[in-house]
């Protein structure tokens, strides 16, 4: 009950917000980026400006969610970009082929595309506990090698698909794109999941402690296995959904796209040492970066400098976390065990 | 555990000997398969287009060894090469350029090194995200153009070859500098150090050993040696491009782990690694003769990384 105990001594109002929305930071500089973008722009507050920058925020939001997963039980997955490619390639070309395909079934192939190679990855992250970066390290290039090797130089474009395929992520609803309302529902999902399950919570206190999460019983195989299927799962999704949104999609689609997922998670504040992090700040940390990507491009600001602002945020999102983390421990030290 | 093979005053662990039998293997399928494979010419090939690559895997071994990693290797490869042929544009002489070069590389190392030890990050994810910032700053540098107006003499002294031979000459720096570094990783005051520090750093740290210090100076070792690679293969293809080395990082993490060097610091030789250096290099020039595509390539190469961390867990779960 850290409220109560610290009524009186505490700061007032931000310390109230602190605790209450702790993504209030990053609610903050999404709101500043708008603003500073919409100042030296005048397209960015345009309605098609918003739509692009909430799509591409809902992809990153989509994938990061099960990254935030992993993260969270103290592993890696760096081989999300891969299987966004892998999935959306496969999904695509299966559509195009059986154009009759139910919309729901050609969703479910892209999960399932997305499972069985998080599968490969939790399999042997979970039994051999071979370090999490070596094999989706190796699984990165595995993945993307063999996903060319089959794709060589084909492409799927949007002529070959059905117009029912590109009405997945094309509907909209009050104005917002459809994209938006999967990256909540998937975010909402993910919320629930890890603050009110049993699995979820236990995935929290594996990151935290593995030794006494094993000691209580937690089955920390199953868990990390799980971990890596809901973010294969997920990627497969945030696969079909590139496949649906830009219709192009070719060996290189999503290559380099975990440095982005990271960027997202990490600025959202889920902890590179496992333990915490929530789906809300992912959520806003994929605003973010969608904000800034979309933003640079209307401002004039050269393509070039994306992937150099990506790198910094992930280095200052987790220099700031440890600065931070310090001074809470030092001066609030009742906060951070109660947390 | 089968007692080590003594050959020649060399001791050889299993995992060294089944290297061994490996790359014997892949000489001997080269041999019968294509006529082309053992011949002079597809040797110096081989070898001037992986020596300058080979450098990198020193400070990556050393790294590994101490318990950490750098994903950024390739990124600062790229850098420096951009960051000379950014100074050489601007109008600065070709010894000046390479000094900035180099500070540039040197500092870039430097960056991960102090974000891993003055603020305890996981030296993972400080690379991946300095892999992104490099690589990003070497496209601000150069964005898509390729500089290739480098001096005669730099790119005669990388591309060239000892009158004849297959060796190139870079070939004799990169061999003397992988040579002097095994023996001090093995006999040197901070190479023992090194292995202390990945196998224990609470316990170097109260044995007076500046674990900190060392491991800032491996990043920066790291940083450097990239950056010399880097400024070699741009002179050795004669073209620096922002997307030199992309990827380059599987390839050498995948060798130090093929020779045998334990994924949780503190194990792990010098020799082995050499071994698995030779054993892919044969693999990926029988792979060129038949003309097998990068994609495979990499396939492979990744598999095999997967493979040689999986098989001692699974022999061990025995």
């Amino acid at each position: 009950m850290p409220n109560v105990r610290n009524r009186g001594k505490s700061s007032g109002f931000w310390h109230e917000v602190s605790l209450r929305f702790p993504s209030f930071p990053l609610f903050l500089i999404v709101f500043l980026l708008i603003g500073g973008f919409s100042i030296k722009s005048d397209r960015f507050l345009t309605s098609s400006s918003i739509s692009q920058l909430l799509i591409s925020a809902s992809i990153i939001a989509i994938v990061g969610v099960g990254e935030a997963f992993v993260l969270i039980s103290k592993n890696i997955d760096v081989s999300v970009g891969s299987i966004v490619g892998f999935s959306a390639y496969f999904t695509a070309s299966i559509a195009a082929k059986n154009q009759s395909l139910p919309l729901p079934v050609v969703v479910l192939i892209g999960v399932c595309i997305g499972m069985i190679l998080g599968t490969v990855n939790g399999i042997i992250v979970a039994n051999l506990e071979i370090p999490s970066i070596m094999v989706t390290l190796g699984t990165l290039y595995v993945f993307r090698g063999i996903d060319s090797m089959i794709v060589g130089s084909n492409e799927v474009t949007a002529q070959f698909l059905s117009k029912s395929f590109s009405r997945i992520s094309s509907w909209t609803f009050l104005g917002l794109p459809g994209m938006f309302f999967y990256a909540v529902f998937v975010c909402i999902c993910g919320w629930a999941f890890l603050q009110h399950t049993y699995s979820g919570r236990s995935i929290a206190a594996l990151g935290s402690n593995i030794t006494a999460a094993k000691k209580i019983g937690i089955n920390s195989k199953k868990l990390v296995f799980l971990v890596y299927l809901i973010s294969g799962g997920l990627a497969g999704f945030a696969g079909v959904l590139w496949a649906s949104r830009y219709g192009t999609v070719n060996s290189t689609t999503g290559f380099g796209f975990e440095l982005v997922v990271l960027a997202a998670v990490v600025v959202g504040g889920v902890s590179v040492n496992g333990g915490t992090g929530s789906i809300a700040g992912v959520f806003f940390g994929s605003l973010i970066l969608g904000t800034i990507s979309v933003g640079l491009a209307l401002v004039n600001v050269s393509q070039f400098w994306v992937q150099a602002i990506q790198g910094a945020a992930i280095i200052t999102a987790i220099s700031l976390e440890v600065v931070f983390r310090k001074r809470k421990i030092s001066g609030r030290r009742s906060d951070a065990i109660s947390n | 555990m089968p007692s080590p093979i003594k050959l020649a005053r060399i001791n050889l662990t299993p995992w060294e000997l089944s290297l061994l039998v490996l790359i014997a293997a892949s000489l001997l399928a080269g041999k019968l398969f294509s006529e082309n494979f053992l011949t002079s010419s597809n040797l110096g090939t081989s070898i001037s287009s992986t020596v300058i690559v080979a450098l990198m895997i020193v400070p990556m071994t050393w790294l590994i060894i101490a318990g950490e990693i750098d994903l950024s290797v390739a990124s600062i490869f790229g850098l420096s090469a951009v960051t000379l042929a950014y100074a050489l544009e601007k109008g600065f002489s070709f010894w000046f350029s390479l000094v900035i070069a180099l500070t540039v590389a040197g500092l870039a190392g430097f960056i991960n090194g102090v974000l891993v030890v003055k603020l305890r990050l996981p030296s993972l994810v400080v690379t991946i995200g300095t892999l992104g910032l490099f690589r990003g700053l070497a496209y601000i540098l150069l964005e898509y153009r390729s500089f290739s107006d480098f001096p005669t003499y730099f790119t005669d002294f990388s591309q060239n070859n000892f009158g004849s031979s297959p060796f190139a000459y870079t070939s004799l720096p990169c061999a003397i500098g992988i040579l002097i570094s095994a023996i001090y990783l093995s006999k040197g005051v901070i190479g023992r150090r090194i292995y202390a520090i990945g196998s224990n750093q609470a316990v170097s740290l109260f044995s007076a050993i500046r674990t900190g210090r060392i491991r800032i100076g491996l990043f920066v070792f790291s940083g450097l040696v990239s950056g010399v690679a880097g400024i070699l293969f741009a002179g050795y293809t004669n073209s620096a491009r922002a997307n030199n080395g992309a990827g380059l990082e599987l390839s050498i993490i995948a060798i130090v782990l093929i020779g045998g060097v334990s994924m949780y610091g503190g194990q792990g030789s010098f020799l082995g690694v050499l071994l698995a250096y030779i054993l892919v290099t044969a693999l990926t020039s029988l792979m060129n003769l038949f003309y097998v595509s990068s994609s495979i390539q990499y396939t492979l190469i990744g598999g095999l990384m997967i493979a040689s961390v999986a098989i001692p867990k699974i022999l061990s779960k025995r």
